[in-house]
C-alpha cells in the first residue's frame, strides 16, 4: 500500500523545542493524511484534554499523492480537538502549502504546549526556528502573510496562519493558508491561536521519494481537459439545483428555496469571475478570483456554501455584499458557513434579515468579539437560548447546505459525523441530486438499511481520499481501480483504512462522553432512529453509538 | 513545421522580457524567436488562435503585440510560466504546435 514518508516532527511551543520521531508504523496502517493524523492524536492527546489547553495538539500532514504531479492533490489535512464540537476533528485546505509542507522532508508535524509570547513557527527541512513577533498581535491574514514574504522572502504558499479570530478563540476561527484558503468548519485557527501561534511556515526541498503510478498521468490530463461546469462557477454551480430541489436554507433555516437564488447564484458569480484559479498542480483549476469594478470589492469566491450562510440564511439577494463577507472572513480568519449562520441567527433575533451593513459590522464584531459579536463568536450551539433562536447544530457544529430536510440521506450523515454538521465528512447529497450516474443514485426521499450501509462506506470513501489526499471534487474521475493502481492495494483494503480512521475518531469521541444522543438532528425524519440502528450495526457499534471496547488497539495492530 | 523541442542546445538566449528569456533569431519584426523554457512558444509558428488561453487552467499566457508579423499581430506570451503545472493541456490544443512544456528543461540548461 502507497503511503507517504517521512518522520513526526513534534515541536512544543513552550519550551521551544522540536524532535523527530519515526512513525512508519503509523503510516502503513493510515496511508498519510487524515489518518495518520488521527491514529497519532487518537494516542497522543489525553482523552480530557481542553481544546484550548497546552496538552491539545495540532497536525499538518500531506499524503503520498503531494509528492505527485496530479491534479486533485493540492491540499493539506489538519487535525485536533475542537473548541466548537469537543471532538476530533480534521479538516483539509487548498492552495499551494502541501508541497512546501512535503519539502520539510516531514511527514507529519504536530505543534503542542502553549507559548507566553506570540510566536511565528518556521519549519525547514534543516530544523525548527521561532520567532516572537509581538507587532504581528491582532494582525489580519494579509498582513502576516505580507510580513513572512517580507521578512523571510516566503510567498503566502509557505505560509499557514491565523487572524483576530484565532487569537480571539472564536470558536469556528480557521487556519488560513495561501491568504484565501481555509482549514475551516471546526475552529482549528482557535487551536493555533490558544497555543500563541500566530503562523507556521513551510520549507524545503527534501521531498520525499514516493513512487506513483503512472495512472496519475491520465487523471492530470481529464482534469486538463474536462468541460464540467466546476471548471468555470466551482461550487456555485450547484446553487440552481440545490434551490430547485430544496436543499438551501433560508432565512436562519425558516425555508429552504430563495425566491431570490436567481440573483446570487453560479452565473452572478460568473459574471465576477476575472481570471482562472486553482490548488498546486491542480488542472481542474474550480477556485473563483471575483472583482466588482464598481465596489472595488476583491476576493475569492463565493463558494456555494457562502452563498447559502451569508446569502439565503441572511435573505441577502446582492452577490457583491456576499464577496465582501466572504472577504471579510478571510481576511480576519473565520469559517464562512459558522460565521454566516451565526450572523444568520442574530438577525432572526434581531428581526434584521437582508441589513447589509449589520452584517457586515457583526462579522468584524465576531472576530473581535466586540459587543454581541462576543457572545456569537461562541457558536450556535452555545448561544441560541441567550439569543431564543433555534439550535440549528448537530456536535455543535452548524449546519452547511444539502438540507437534510429534503435530502434524507445526506441528514442522516450531519447526524453521525464525528466532525458535526458538515457536508464533506460523507457527501451523501451527491447521491441523492444526484451529482452521479443514475445507477449509483438514491431517492432524496426517505430512509433504510440500504442508505446506511451506504453511509458507511461514504464516511469510509471519503476518509480514504483525507489519508490520500485526493480532492473531493476527483468525484467522477478517480474510480475505484484508479484508487486501486494509484495506491497499490485492493480497494476494499483502502475502505477498510477509512472506516478505522471514522472508529478512531468516535472512539476518542466516546471517552469525551459522545454517544447516541449526539447523533441527533434538529428536526425529524422517516425512519430515522431505525436507520440509526443500521448505522451502527454496519459499524460493529454498539446500539448506543459507541466504539466496542478492544475494537481499537495499539497502532499498527488494530 | 512544429516548435524545436530542443531549442534550448539548438539556440541561444538572446533577450529576456518580463523575466520570460527570449531564444534567437530575433529580427523583428519578421521573426521574433522562441519566448520561454518551461513553457516554450515559438512566436514565428503562433498564429493567435487562442486556444493556450482559453484552456489553461492557470493562466500562464497573455497577449502582447507584435506588429508586421507574417503569421500574426498578436502572439501568446508565457508570462506566467512560473504556474505552469504541466497538464500540457496548451501543448494539446495548439493547432500548428507552436507550444512546448518540459519541466525539467530549465535543469539542462
Amino acid at each position: 500500500m502507497l503511503h507517504t514518508e517521512g518522520p513526526l516532527l513534534t515541536i512544543d511551543v513552550g519550551s521551544r523545542r522540536a524532535r523527530t520521531a519515526s512513525i512508519d508504523d503509523v503510516l502503513e496502517a493510515f496511508i498519510g493524511g487524515r489518518g495518520a493524523a488521527t491514529r497519532l492524536a487518537h494516542d497522543r492527546i489525553p482523552f480530557d484534554a481542553d481544546p484550548f489547553g497546552p496538552e491539545n495538539r495540532l497536525y499538518f500532514t500531506t499524503g503520498p499523492m503531494q509528492a505527485s504531479s496530479m491534479s486533485f492533490t493540492g491540499r493539506t489535512s489538519a487535525t485536533a480537538v475542537s473548541p466548537l464540537t469537543d471532538g476530533l476533528l480534521s479538516s483539509n485546505a487548498g492552495g499551494f502549502v502541501s508541497r512546501n509542507l512535503l519539502g520539510t522532508g516531514n511527514a507529519v508535524v504536530e505543534l503542542v504546549g502553549e507559548s507566553d509570547a506570540t510566536l511565528l513557527v518556521h519549519v525547514r527541512e534543516d530544523g525548527v526556528t521561532f520567532e516572537e513577533v509581538p507587532g504581528l498581535v491582532g494582525a489580519d491574514v494579509p498582513t502576516v502573510t505580507d510580513y513572512v514574504e517580507a521578512e523571510h522572502d516566503l510567498g503566502a504558499e509557505h505560509v499557514v496562519c491565523i487572524g483576530p479570530a484565532g487569537e480571539n478563540r472564536v470558536r469556528f476561527a480557521a487556519l488560513m493558508t495561501s491568504e484565501s484558503r481555509a482549514f475551516g468548519r471546526g475552529g482549528l485557527g482557535a487551536v493555533m491561536g490558544a497555543k500563541n501561534v500566530k503562523a507556521i511556515t513551510f520549507d524545503g526541498d527534501a521531498h520525499p521519494d514516493v513512487e506513483v503510478d503512472a495512472e496519475a498521468a491520465t487523471i492530470h490530463r481529464e482534469a486538463a481537459t474536462s468541460d464540467n461546469i466546476m471548471k468555470r462557477q466551482g461550487t456555485a454551480s450547484v446553487t440552481d439545483l440545490a434551490n430547485e430541489i430544496g436543499s438551501f436554507p433560508t432565512r436562519y433555516f425558516e425555508d429552504v428555496r430563495y425566491e431570490a437564488f436567481e440573483k446570487i447564484n453560479g452565473d452572478r458569480v460568473e459574471e465576477k469571475k476575472y481570471k482562472k484559479g486553482t490548488c498546486s498542480q491542480c488542472a481542474f483549476a474550480c477556485k473563483l478570483p471575483t472583482k466588482d469594478e464598481a465596489t472595488g470589492v476583491e476576493t475569492e469566491g463565493p463558494e456555494f456554501e457562502t452563498i447559502m450562510s451569508f446569502g439565503g440564511n441572511c435573505e441577502v439577494d446582492d452577490i457583491v455584499s456576499i464577496m465582501q463577507s466572504n472577504e471579510l472572513c478571510d481576511r480576519l480568519g473565520m469559517d464562512t458557513i459558522s460565521c454566516g449562520n451565526a450572523v444568520a441567527a442574530y438577525l432572526k433575533a434581531e428581526d434584521a434579515f437582508g441589513d447589509d451593513e449589520l452584517i457586515h459590522e457583526m462579522v468584524e464584531n465576531i472576530a473581535h468579539r466586540e459587543g454581541e459579536g462576543d457572545l456569537l463568536a461562541e457558536g450556535i450551539h452555545r448561544f441560541h437560548e441567550e439569543l431564543g433562536v433555534e439550535d440549528w447544530t448537530v456536535k455543535g457544529m452548524t449546519f452547511s447546505a444539502h438540507d437534510g430536510r429534503t435530502l434524507h440521506g445526506q441528514g442522516l450523515g450531519f447526524a453521525t459525523a464525528n466532525r458535526g454538521a458538515d457536508h464533506m465528512y460523507a457527501t451523501f447529497y451527491a447521491y441523492e441530486y444526484p451529482l452521479v450516474d443514475a445507477d449509483e443514485a438514491f431517492e432524496p426521499s426517505g430512509l433504510s438499511a440500504a442508505k446506511a450501509e451506504k453511509l458507511v462506506e461514504l464516511e469510509n470513501k471519503r476518509a480514504l481520499e483525507d489519508c490520500g489526499i485526493v480532492c473531493r471534487f476527483s468525484r467522477g474521475t478517480m474510480t475505484r481501480e484508479r484508487f486501486e493502481a494509484l495506491f497499490d492495494a485492493d480497494f476494499d483494503d483502502l475502505l477498510d483504512v477509512g472506516g478505522r480512521v471514522v472508529e478512531l475518531e468516535r472512539h476518542f469521541n466516546n471517552q469525551r462522553g459522545f454517544d447516541r444522543e449526539d447523533d441527533d438532528l434538529p428536526y425529524d425524519l422517516p425512519d430515522f432512529e431505525t436507520a440509526l440502528d443500521s448505522y451502527y450495526a454496519a459499524r460493529g457499534w454498539t446500539a448506543e453509538g459507541v466504539v466496542p471496547d478492544g475494537a481499537v488497539g495499539p497502532t499498527g495492530a488494530d | 513545421m512544429a516548435i524545436d523541442p530542443n531549442f534550448e542546445r539548438n539556440r541561444e538566449q538572446v533577450d529576456e522580457e518580463d523575466g520570460v528569456a527570449v531564444w534567437g533569431p530575433v529580427e523583428p519584426p519578421e521573426k521574433l524567436g522562441i519566448h520561454g523554457t518551461h513553457v516554450a512558444v515559438d512566436f514565428d509558428i503562433c498564429l493567435a488562435d487562442g486556444a493556450c488561453l482559453e484552456d489553461c487552467p492557470v493562466d500562464v499566457f497573455e497577449w502582447v503585440e507584435t506588429p508586421g508579423h507574417p503569421e500574426s499581430e498578436i502572439k501568446a506570451h508565457p508570462t506566467y510560466e512560473d504556474q505552469c503545472i504541466d497538464c500540457m493541456l496548451c501543448v494539446d490544443v495548439c493547432p500548428v504546435d507552436a507550444i512546448d512544456v518540459d519541466p525539467s528543461r530549465e535543469n539542462r540548461l
